[in-house]
């Protein structure tokens, strides 16, 4: 909402030496949060209203020329050459007198040009910084019209001076969308006297209702007032003061008739409508749309409407608006409208939001009706309206008001008056919590403590106990709020799940990976780059109905993808040796019924909270690395070493250790691992991920260093760890003994380790792999393995 | 909300979470007060990524639900948070506000004298008490308790307490920007 301050100041007093300042802070404290200040650019030096005593018509130029003579307050008027042609003699102008400079550095001097010395500029609105509009010199009024007289600094008369205070309006205070409503805001927060615009009492107009109307939809639609004009002049200007507030509110001047009905929602915060009256035919109803209808709308485009909730203004043709939102075409005002149909009605708001949602079409009506509208002011806005139309368009009320009014009363709210000090902690008084309200706009019945609270009309968000707090204490000010800190009770700490995840970043992290967390978003192309045949799992994707990117529509089944798109990146930029980490969660799709939609009566009953809570997919938590490059650096030691996949594989190890569970490796095969290159990881039984290298084939489709290492692992697939038993420590010395085992290279190291484990049985302490050495003899090619063994000296001969 | 992402069908009632809030909602329902918790986690919102804005973010809520909660005890917390993240200087400030689940609502500032471009106000987060309905709606009598909640995102946080320009440095995982940070700093 666009505030001219210089219209604020018709509805509120405004203390003397108020500055821009103090309303923006003000403005803050009621809730009323600033974007923006607008000060139009200012112009210096002499800048005056001018009267346009004769127009000479020059010739013989490549176009049409006036040498015009105004009256600009002097002693003798001057002559000026002026492009324009939309004005005639007796008009009321702005002129830029010799030594003026001009928004945008436009130096004004008195110069010799089409023979003619012209001694001044009649300035556009465009020239003067005050709008975009160039077609013309800016008409202040006509001959005989309400203006300053000639010589009279032009800055104020034209809103130079003026300063726009921009408000972002919150959700639940749509009568602030008006000047009505700031004005009480301002009024009360600066505790200046301040008067309503919308506190006047319509004309009695006499005669029949000027439209025959039926309200097919009360429920959509609970007060629908009309008001009918005739002998409006077409060609009638808006008034320049009208025109003006139009452009600082950020909406553009059409014509009288329209631009009225913009001026009187401004004001009063009531959203209107104008149907040329000429092409209404036959009575008028408001009812739901129906399947196939179609309307084309104000904007040009043609609407296919949705039955039974769309709501319409039709009349014998069918549909002539969409309520609430935009008129139709058909109905349009036009360049000859002399006889018009006014309409000032109150509409549902949830409806209303849906059909602007449907349509696409957040009109400046429809932000005010889904925030809420003040329904008492149908009538209040028409008159206002007509009052407009007949000062400045010479137009008259024919007929008396349609007003359809099936509201019903307004329920109390109780209030124990001492709620707001115990929600606040600030000891208000009783008085104070009544003075409170009363400023805001409700009745208050009852004395004492128990409180009957009538919300004024304005504001529908007032329903609860709980809204009217808010305002005692949004009024009395947050600042008054005290700083004091709770005693909370000893916490339960981290639960045993977030302890895991935490170990395991800190473990990773600790192991040189760095943390890198994507974006959960994948397409089928990434999917199809990890080389997933058809039928993986890791295709049934969870969708997004509205992704950002029609490429990556569906959630992450794997955290790869996101990860090797990071890896890819630093490697763009110039790193060559990484090793990164992601965990969070990954998104399988598969079938689900419908999440239930519990009431907020009270607690869902734990079969319905079952349903919700199973409607919501399984989010397992994954840990996954890549690495490449060297993982140990070259220097002064040494030569460093590549990172391989045994890297990746050891990752897995230090996951699981952190995690307190010990992990089994196996050879495996899945995408997007390297066959043969690829380790199975088990907790018992169960495969809980893979690691190792990369197939060629997924580092070419992405671009990766050959032999990049990969590990993925359900984080959530590990079981609780168990509760460490202690061994026993043998009192004898150990006995270290290497063994050197010839077998075929397709067999696994983790296999060999098995055998020697089982056959070692319990003096075996541990075990490592400590050497390989392969050959190609004449049948099969062999793998020599230096096995490590220290065996706990269990008794007098450890090599039995 | 206007910037949610919906997930598909169109009939399957579930959304990415655009606020960490349904960890309130899940917390009141699986436990009975005195609730004191913090909650912080990955959100959703269809922004495009730019300089200040990105459509996958995190942030941070504390919720309390006891007996005799007041907004006093609100700001308090808050006071403390700021001191804890910001210095034993930094003080917050409240802006009246609107969030439909609570009542009274405030966004908050905090001002804070080692901010990287000098002393100043900025804007931090979202705060209130507990709109009774709510704790209706989770099995809560209001009238026996009361509650409060704030929130706030962790990247913009993280933005103007360690002076990062630009948010795409944040989420794009160049490991240049994040080894700045350490391990659980």
């Amino acid at each position: 909402m666009r505030v001219p301050i210089g219209w604020l100041a018709e509805y509120v007093d405004v203390p003397a030496g108020t500055t821009v300042e103090d309303l923006d802070t003000a403005s803050v404290r009621l809730g009323l949060e600033v974007e923006e200040i607008h000060r139009a650019e200012p112009v210096e030096g002499p800048l005056v209203v001018g009267k346009v005593l004769g127009i000479e018509e020059l010739t013989g130029f490549k176009k049409p020329i006036r040498f015009c003579s105004v009256d600009v307050g002097e002693a003798a008027p001057r002559g000026i050459v002026c492009g324009a042609r939309n004005f005639a003699v007796g008009d009321t102008v702005v002129v830029a007198l010799p030594g003026a400079v001009l928004p945008g550095g436009f130096a004004i001097a008195s110069r010799k040009t089409y023979d003619r010395i012209s001694d001044g500029m009649i300035c556009s609105v465009r020239e003067l910084g005050l709008g975009e509009d160039h077609a013309g010199i800016l008409v202040l009024g006509s001959e005989g019209a309400d203006v300053p007289p000639p010589g009279t600094p032009a800055g104020p008369v034209t809103g130079l001076d003026d300063v726009v205070i921009e408000l972002a309006v919150t959700p639940d205070r749509g009568y602030c969308l008006s000047m009505r409503g700031i004005a009480r805001e301002m009024g009360t927060g600066l505790a200046a006297p301040w008067r309503d615009p919308g506190a006047v009492t319509p004309p009695a107009w006499s005669g029949a209702p000027a439209w025959d109307v039926r309200v097919d939809a009360p429920e959509r639609c609970d007060r629908f007032s009309m008001l009918a004009l005739e002998g409006l002049d077409p060609t009638a200007p808006s008034p320049w003061w009208l025109r003006r507030r139009l452009t600082q509110a950020g909406i553009r001047s059409i014509s009288l008739a329209v631009d009225v009905t913009n001026y009187v929602m401004l004001e009063l915060g009531q959203p209107m409508h104008a149907f040329d009256r000429e092409k209404v035919s036959g009575p008028i109803t408001v009812r739901l749309a129906r399947e196939g209808e179609r309307l084309e709308t104000l904007d040009g485009s043609t609407r296919t409407l949705a039955a039974g909730d769309d709501l319409l203004i039709t009349d014998d043709s069918g549909p002539i608006g969409l309520a609430a939102v935009m008129g139709g075409a058909t109905t349009e005002i036009g360049d000859g409208t002399t006889s018009v149909l006014l309409e000032a009605a109150h509409w549902e708001p949830t409806g209303v939001a849906r059909t602007a949602r449907r349509h696409r079409l957040p009109s400046e009506a429809a932000k005010r009706f889904e925030r809420g509208v003040d329904p008492e002011l149908t009538v209040v806005a028409l008159a206002r309206a007509a009052e407009l139309l007949c000062e400045y368009g010479g137009a008259r009320v024919v007929g008396g008001v349609v007003d359809l009014d099936t509201r019903g009363p307004r329920p109390q709210i109780p209030l124990d008056a001492g709620r707001p000090a115990r929600v606040a902690g600030v000891a208000y008084t009783p008085g104070q919590v009544v003075e409170l309200l009363t400023a805001v706009g409700c009745s208050v019945d009852g004395d004492g403590t128990d409180l009957q609270v009538t919300p004024p009309s304005w504001r529908p968000d007032l329903t609860d106990p709980a809204d009217l707090i808010e305002e005692v204490v949004r009024l009395a000010g947050y600042d008054d709020i005290p700083s004091v800190l709770p005693t909370a009770p000893p916490g339960r700490g981290l639960t045993d799940v977030q302890r895991r995840r935490r170990a395991i970043g800190r473990a990773l992290a600790e192991t040189g990976y760095v943390e890198a967390p994507s974006y959960p978003f994948v397409g089928t192309p990434a999917l199809d780059a990890l080389g997933l045949p058809e039928d993986d799992e890791r295709r049934a994707v969870v969708l997004v109905r509205n992704p950002l990117s029609e490429e990556e529509p569906a959630l992450r089944t794997t955290l790869l993808p996101g990860l090797l798109a990071t890896l890819a990146r630093n490697l763009s930029r110039g790193q060559r040796d990484l090793a990164l980490f992601e965990h969070g969660a990954v998104f399988p799709g598969g079938v689900r019924t419908p999440a239930p939609l519990p009431g907020v009566e009270g607690r869902p009953d734990d079969e319905t909270l079952a349903a919700l809570l199973g409607a919501v997919p399984a989010q397992p938590w994954h840990v996954a690395v890549a690495l490449t490059g060297s993982r140990e650096p070259r220097g002064w030691w040494g030569a460093g070493r590549a990172a391989t996949w045994a890297d990746a594989v050891e990752a897995a190890r230090r996951v699981a250790a952190a995690a307190g569970v010990e992990l089994t490796v196996r050879a495996g095969e899945r995408a997007p691992w390297h066959p043969g290159r690829c380790a199975e990881l088990l907790v018992g039984d169960v495969v809980v991920g893979h690691a190792g290298e990369l197939h060629p084939r997924v580092c070419a489709a992405l671009e990766l260093p050959a032999r990049t290492s990969v590990m993925e692992l359900d984080v959530d697939a590990l079981p609780a760890s168990p509760v460490a038993v202690g061994p026993p420590i043998s009192a004898f010395p150990p006995v270290l003994q290497d063994l050197a085992l010839v077998v075929r290279d397709d067999v696994p190291s983790a296999a060999v380790a098995a055998a020697l484990r089982e056959g070692a049985g319990e003096l075996l302490e541990s075990l490592r792999l400590f050497d390989v050495y392969t050959r190609r003899p004449r049948a099969g090619r062999v793998a020599v393995a230096g096995v490590r063994a220290d065996a706990a000296g269990a008794g007098p001969d450890p090599h039995r | 909300m206007m910037d949610t992402f919906f997930v598909a069908p169109e009939d399957s009632g579930l959304v990415l979470r655009t606020h960490t809030s349904p960890v309130q909602a899940r917390t009141m329902l699986a436990r009975t007060p005195p609730i004191y918790v913090v909650a912080p986690g990955r959100v959703y919102r269809t922004d495009e990524l730019d300089a200040t804005h990105t459509p996958v973010f995190h942030q941070v809520e504390g919720l309390a639900v006891d007996r005799g909660l007041t907004m006093a005890h609100l700001r308090g917390t808050l006071d403390h948070l700021a001191r804890s993240l910001f210095g034993a200087d930094a003080i917050t400030r409240w802006r009246p506000s609107y969030f439909p689940f609570t009542e009274p609502s405030a966004e908050f500032d905090v001002w804070f004298p080692e901010h990287r471009d000098g002393p100043r106000w900025v804007e931090w987060g979202g705060c209130g008490m507990v709109n009774p309905r709510v704790l209706v709606a989770c099995g809560i009598d209001p009238d026996e308790y009361s509650g409060f909640a704030f929130g706030m995102g962790i990247e913009r946080a993280l933005q103007f307490r360690s002076g990062v320009g630009d948010m795409r440095d944040i989420v794009e995982g160049d490991v240049r920007f994040t080894t700045a940070f350490g391990v659980e700093q």
